[in-house]
């Protein structure tokens, strides 16, 4: 857990650029675009956050040594 | 707008300038516009080529070398020169020498020959499907722009806010990485396949190498994973940008709604 708020920011903006750029090429209408943003974004993040979890507990579980 | 006639099929176009740059607008009968555009692809891959002593694979660690370990370099988009390069050079005779002054000038223009290829390689699908394509930005022309300079080519479209956003955040997250890794990523020798992926961010990328230089690392650097992945990560993200600008200039050549995306209703 190491600089974790440090290593949360990084994350937090990688995914606004990866979300932002996905969703511009999906969405060439800047109006669309502005309007599915926030969702996928929040999804993107979501989704990210439990597969982080479930690595985190298998590290202190079944990986663990 | 559409070419009723094609002049043929845009798939052996490709290929066909895959493998030898200008030899698939030969094939769409363009012999002038071919000779021009062989001489400036091949003229700058070999001219990189001359400068590096062709020793640009040579760099990847031993453990990394395998037959197939340059077509994961961005020199894969020129295939017939690659596979010279591969071919004629290989990973060197495993000497020990110093690397040429000009090795890293060299590895750049060797890969700027290989996204000149594939840029080349859509203009020859593009144009065996719309040869009678409407005035305007041509659409490897905008993917180029984009090379040059992310969101460039959104900008050259007129779409000023969406290229200011994608400049925004990728060179944002090059630089991010890159002040916090202290440059660690922006070198080829130590990271053969990520500079790879970081070479798709174009010239901002070549140069923060360029005005950085190539330090050895002497001290342990905490960040330099993140700098690899993020330099890497935005190179990647730059080829969307590529595709999202040279989709727009397409629809408009060939009479299409623009505004029809990939996921947009009506999309044919």
């Amino acid at each position: 857990m190491k600089d974790i708020w440090l290593h949360l920011f990084l994350f937090l903006l990688a995914s606004t650029a990866i979300v932002g750029v996905t969703t511009m090429l999906a969405e060439p209408n800047d109006a669309i675009a502005r309007l599915v943003f926030p969702r996928r974004w929040l999804k993107f993040v979501l989704t990210s956050g439990a597969v982080a979890l479930v690595m985190i507990l298998l590290g202190y579980t079944l990986a663990s040594i | 707008m559409q070419n009723k006639d094609p002049q043929g099929d845009p798939t052996v176009a490709t290929l066909l300038t895959w493998f030898v740059p200008g030899a698939g607008h030969l094939y769409l009968g363009r012999p002038l516009f071919a000779l021009v555009a062989f001489l400036l692809v091949e003229g700058v891959y070999l001219l990189g080529l001359w400068l590096t002593d062709g020793r640009a694979f040579e760099i990847l660690p031993a453990e990394m070398r395998s037959q197939f370990a340059p077509f994961l370099a961005p020199e894969l988009g020129n295939l017939g020169a690659m596979l010279f390069q591969s071919s004629r050079f290989g990973f060197g005779t495993g000497a020990p020498s110093v690397w040429p002054d000009t090795m890293n000038l060299g590895m750049a223009l060797t890969s700027f020959g290989g996204i000149l290829n594939v840029l080349l390689m859509s203009r020859a699908h593009f144009d065996a499907r719309a040869s009678k394509a409407a005035p305007g930005l041509r659409p490897e022309a905008a993917a180029l722009a984009c090379w040059v300079l992310p969101g460039l080519g959104q900008i050259l479209q007129g779409r000023r806010l969406r290229g200011i956003l994608m400049f925004v955040m990728l060179v944002g997250l090059f630089a991010i990485g890159t002040t916090m890794g202290e440059g660690a990523n922006l070198d080829r020798e130590r990271h053969y396949f990520y500079w790879g992926g970081q070479f798709m961010l174009g010239v901002p990328a070549l140069f923060a190498e360029m005005i950085h230089g190539h330090a050895p690392l002497d001290h342990e650097v905490p960040y330099h994973d993140l700098a690899v992945v993020m330099g890497c990560v935005a190179g990647l993200l730059n080829v969307l940008v590529m595709v999202d600008a040279y989709g727009w200039s397409e629809s408009l050549r060939i009479g299409r709604d623009p505004k029809h995306g990939l996921t947009a209703e009506g999309t044919p």
